[in-house]
């Protein structure tokens, strides 16, 4: 019978208590941490100095052409401009929107910005807030998201009016003056896409990632 | 074994032999702790027995505290950790269904099932009853479905929901159960002995 009745205070109980009330102190007391995940500096300076970050126009003109289920263009200017001109199958996540969090505490578009399947290319009118969204993304560790380099102002220059090469120009330049042609019969014209693209050098498999941008098109800043 | 396995350390193939082995170590261990006697486990309810109360409590604050500092010494990314979401009407729905069977039934699932490993009849019983009201459950789900689903919160965490740090809510919790322990044993001591 005695077994059941246990002298209020033993020892270790004492002990046990005083090392977890100990813990707990130290949990209130310890300094408050920052508990964003961030990429470090210099990693951070290397990929913002790599050309792996972006797509040439002519290489999301060619996923495009060629369906790559993989590419998720997003738009991230304001929705108005979104709703005057967009890439075909992009979503419109604005700049100012990016990092908001749901009631939750938790970022509104992490499922988008921060996944493993797909292939997230931002793009602006011109680097500027496309770069800041990468840049942000980058930093909070989301993965596989990239830039379209020059935007929609490049997008105009190289695809929707692409300027035809000198006489002297070389094979390459005339083959991708043609792929352009192409291109912009496609998204001009209802997307009959018979002639242009035998001749591209890349119109082959879609570009699951990217590898080296400084080779594509005309692109690369 | 999350991370093993994504990592690549261990074949997924392994996690159900894993599990099988944690599973036969728990029940052992609640075996031998006595935790398969449905009288011990209703003493809590009865005021001569407040060893599960103390074992659950600490098990649960220790794991707390550890979690919270590998946390801050950034041994584990608590955001990777799921939380299942609140629905709070039938949370305490199910608390009170829970409490009720455990005082009437005097176990646990879990300790039933470790009870019934060792033959005791009552055990058995209760587990037939489990699984009677699992099934009753199921066929009665698209009655109660709209309950089942009330009150959604979503994946809260209590210390959000007051607005206080997680040290705080660890602290605060560690007091409590201090406090708890001691009063228990007092109450423990004052109760009618009952033999098992």
């Amino acid at each position: 019978m005695e077994d059941n009745k246990p002298r209020i205070i033993k020892k270790r109980y004492i002990f046990m208590s005083v090392v977890l009330l100990l813990a707990g102190i130290g949990l209130v007391t310890i300094p408050d941490f920052d508990k964003i995940k961030e990429t470090d500096a210099q990693e951070m300076l290397l990929k913002m100095m790599s050309h792996e970050k972006n797509f040439s126009t002519d290489e999301v003109a060619e996923m495009l052409i060629n369906g790559d289920p993989l590419l998720q263009l997003i738009d991230v200017r304001t929705p108005e401009e979104f709703e005057k001109f967009s890439l075909p199958g992009a979503i419109n996540i604005p700049l100012a929107d990016l990092l908001s969090k749901d009631e939750n505490g938790k970022y509104k578009w992490a499922d988008v910005l921060n996944q493993d399947v797909k292939t997230n290319v931002f793009y602006s009118d011109g680097d500027i807030y496309s770069t800041r969204a990468w840049t942000l993304c980058t930093r909070l560790k989301f993965k596989h998201n990239y830039i379209m380099s020059g935007g929609l102002n490049r997008w105009f220059e190289t695809i929707i009016m692409p300027k035809a090469p000198e006489v002297s120009a070389s094979v390459e330049e005339v083959n991708l003056y043609q792929f352009r042609l192409g291109a912009r019969q496609y998204f001009l014209g209802g997307g009959v896409m018979e002639t242009a693209p035998a001749s591209t050098p890349a119109a082959t498999a879609p570009v699951k990632k990217k590898a080296n941008a400084s080779g594509g098109g005309g692109g690369g800043c | 074994m999350g991370p093993l396995t994504d990592i690549g350390v261990l074949n997924s193939n392994w996690e159900l032999l894993i599990a099988l082995v944690i599973g036969l170590a728990f029940g052992y261990v609640l075996e031998s702790a006595g935790f398969s006697s449905s009288r011990k486990l209703v003493g809590n309810f009865y005021g001569y027995d407040f060893v599960v109360w103390r074992v659950f409590f600490t098990a649960a604050i220790t794991a707390m505290i550890g979690l919270m500092y590998f946390s801050y010494l950034d041994w584990i990314d608590l955001s990777l950790i799921y939380v299942n979401q609140t629905f709070i009407g039938s949370a305490i729905a199910g608390g009170v269904i829970m409490g009720l069977g455990f005082i009437i039934g005097g176990f646990c699932p879990g300790t039933s099932a470790c009870a019934a490993a060792i033959g005791k009849i009552d055990a058995i019983v209760f587990l037939v009853g489990v699984f009677i009201g699992i099934f009753l459950f199921g066929l009665s789900f698209p009655l109660i479905e709209d309950f089942f689903k009330s009150g959604a919160m979503g994946s809260v965490f209590v210390y959000d929901f007051l607005g206080i740090s997680a040290g705080m809510f660890v602290f605060i919790l560690v007091l409590f159960a201090i406090v708890s322990f001691y009063f228990t044993a007092r109450i423990q001591r004052k109760a009618k002995p009952v033999r098992y």
